[in-house]
């Protein structure tokens, strides 16, 4: 076997997105790093905090607009992250248990093949689109 | 003994039992085999003991169709052919390849691969391998530190058995000590005369460089020269205006197939600090075989998605700090190739507060270094295609023969089924929390950027029972030649995702047991 001299293509998008997986794998204690305890916030402020805490940069979230037609606002991006996690029998409770209930998601879209090319990346949709919000949020 | 075919007389007939053409892999293989036999040899190898340009430029040629390595780059043309650069890979085709499969024409071999083990195992030791074990679990490797996906039951960690050992060098000594196998250096085989029945070689026309000319007269003639040249030389011989020896239906020189390979893509892996142990490749050291893991897709999975096979290969990229922890341990052991002792030093003085950092936390976690990304490289299987060909174009080469053509063609489902493959791949890789792959394969209808063709030249004188589909039989006779016989991947029918040379060595450890059968 002989392995081809190739150009890998590093940069921002790797250096973002493996921030993201390290949420993604729970290795990374957001909320305990913001010094946030339990709050009692609605849905959309705590996706945008938990977007707040990615290291996902505004590349990948712009890649994962373009990817995501006809899906271009905060609101419906929110709406569509928390019906999901709601259709796998998560509740959303508490900024504790998004991020897992998010990885469940995630987990579940891989299993149901609801993917999603994002230059080159293969994603979930629900983390693509999460990547999309974080984007819109540093937009704003 | 090994002779100088210059020192032959022009005009000499050398009358023998059995005549090999090339001293390759295959080639070599047959001689060592018939070295105690009670009948006598004659190999004909075209270069001498080293590589000299003129004769490598006799394998010149054309390519019309899609880009692979080079003709007069992925072959040598000396004794040892090439092993003589080869990196040593080995593995077995898979019991898959050699079965028919729906939605892929033209596949299957004559026999399943059971057929063959006995040969595979024998073949280890040519190849100066271990045992015939391609289990993971066979080398230290238990099936439980295999994380998923690579566990399956989609995707499986496989093992390869690697050893660079050049066949010339190696068996040179034994094969000069044989009295009954006489191998001529710089003697090309030119034509074969099938004088006018075209069903048995009567004669071989030997030429050197250096403008001489004898003949070889054998009861059994096997045509070792390699992937292409075994279709050149049946497409040169034979009468005078006709398309060929062994060529009544067309076949000889299509069928033609090489390993697609190609930028997979990178994993980001979930956890860096991982156990990535399941993907390491054994100790390095020279003249020893080592065993090399890569990642396949299962044969239930094959079967079940369609799917060509594949091989992977894995690149770790290490924290920057790896350079600096492999210069230390050169320094202690002497182990792993490269680097020099100043070098080394050079590179742990730069480094050596990540050293030590790597140092402690081995010490204390047992954490190796961590992996920022593994980087992917994929052999497909190629699909057979009638439509990609060896042909003989109007140029010739220095001794008179036409150079060849060659137009390599795949099928668009050789493209969409390897991106079906990593499609899938990185869907696993999501689902079970590995992390994530990014790969440019499926972006468009294209193959990846560094798309090519690999060395592994086969098919083009493939094996059938039935003479209209195979231009060889299940012994590797051409089927209208009574005394002739192939050796080499020219003969495979379907080629796996496999390293040719073990199944070649293999094939002609067969086929010299059936010869010496015919001759007792």
């Amino acid at each position: 076997m002989t392995a081809p001299t190739i150009h890998l293509r590093r940069g921002v998008l790797t250096a973002a997105v493996a921030g993201g997986l390290a949420w993604v794998s729970g290795r990374m204690s957001l909320f305990a790093a913001r010094g946030a305890s339990v709050r009692a916030l609605s849905g959309s402020d705590a996706l945008a905090d938990l977007c707040a805490g990615l290291s996902s940069s505004p590349a990948i979230g712009e890649a994962c607009l373009h990817a995501l037609p006809g899906i271009n606002s905060k609101e419906t991006l929110t709406r569509l992250i928390l019906s999901d996690v709601a259709a796998i029998g998560n509740t959303f409770a508490s900024t504790r248990t998004l991020p897992h209930d998010v990885r469940e998601c995630s987990r579940d879209d891989f299993r149901s093949g609801r993917i999603i090319a994002v230059n080159g990346w293969i994603f979930s949709v629900t983390e693509a689109r999460l990547y999309a919000l974080a984007g819109l949020l540093t937009r704003a | 003994m090994i002779l100088d075919a210059r020192a032959v007389p022009s005009g000499t007939t050398i009358d023998t039992d059995v005549c090999i053409v090339g001293a390759g892999a295959a080639g070599i293989t047959l001689a060592r085999e018939f070295m105690g036999a009670p009948f006598r040899v004659v190999v004909l190898e075209s270069g001498g003991m080293d590589l000299d340009m003129p004769t490598q430029e006799l394998y010149e040629g054309e390519s019309i169709g899609a880009p692979f390595v080079p003709l007069t780059a992925s072959r040598l043309r000396y004794f040892g052919g090439t092993t003589n650069h080869w990196g040593g890979y080995c593995l077995p085709l898979d019991p898959i390849d050699f079965e028919p499969r729906d939605g892929f024409p033209y596949h299957g071999w004559p026999f399943p691969k059971s057929h063959l083990d006995p040969w595979y195992a024998r073949a280890q030791d040519v190849c100066r391998l271990g045992r015939y074990d391609y289990r993971i679990s066979g080398w230290g490797i238990p099936a439980n530190k295999v994380p998923p996906p690579f566990g399956g039951p989609t995707f499986e960690t496989k093992l390869l058995q690697e050893n660079p050992v050049r066949f010339g060098p190696f068996y040179a000594p034994e094969l000069q000590r044989a009295p009954r196998v006489v191998t001529y250096l710089h003697a090309n085989a030119f034509h074969f005369d099938a004088g006018d029945t075209d069903a048995e070689i009567k004669a071989l026309s030997v030429k050197t460089l250096s403008g001489d000319s004898f003949t070889v007269r054998a009861h059994i003639y096997v045509l070792a020269a390699g992937g292409i040249e075994n279709a050149r030389l049946l497409l040169a011989s034979g009468r005078e205006g006709g398309n060929g020896l062994g060529n009544e239906h067309d076949l000889v020189g299509r069928f033609f197939m090489l390993h697609p390979v190609y930028t997979v893509g990178t994993i980001v892996p979930a956890n860096p600090y991982m156990n990535f142990d399941f993907l390491t490749k054994g100790p390095w050291v020279p003249g020893k075989f080592r065993i090399d893991p890569f990642i396949g897709l299962s044969a239930s999975s094959m079967q079940a998605l369609h799917l060509p096979n594949i091989m992977i290969d894995v690149g770790f990229r290490f924290a920057p700090v790896a350079g600096a922890v492999d210069a230390v341990k050169r320094l202690m052991h002497g182990e792993g190739p490269g680097g020099s002792t100043l070098a080394d030093l050079s590179k742990v003085v730069r480094n050596l507060e990540g050293v030590t950092d790597f140092a402690t936390r081995k010490l204390l976690f047992g954490e190796g270094i961590p992996v920022e990304a593994i980087r992917l490289w994929g052999a497909s299987e190629q699909q057979p295609n009638p439509q990609s060909r060896v042909t003989l174009g109007s140029k010739r080469d220095s001794l008179g023969m036409r150079e060849v053509v060659v137009d390599w063609q795949l099928v668009s489902e050789d493209r969409s089924k390897a991106a079906a493959t990593i499609r899938l791949l990185g869907t696993e890789i999501g689902r079970t929390g590995f992390g994530r792959l990014r790969s440019e394969f499926g972006k468009d209808d294209a193959w990846p950027e560094d798309f090519r063709g690999n060395e592994h030249q086969m098919g083009t004188t493939r094996m059938h029972r039935d003479p209209k589909l195979g231009v060889v039989d299940e012994n590797c006779r051409l089927h209208a030649m009574s005394n002739l016989y192939v050796a080499g991947s020219s003969v495979f029918p379907t080629g796996g995702a496999s390293n040719p040379t073990l199944t070649i060595v293999a094939l002609a450890l067969r086929l010299a047991d059936h010869i010496k059968e015919k001759l007792a």
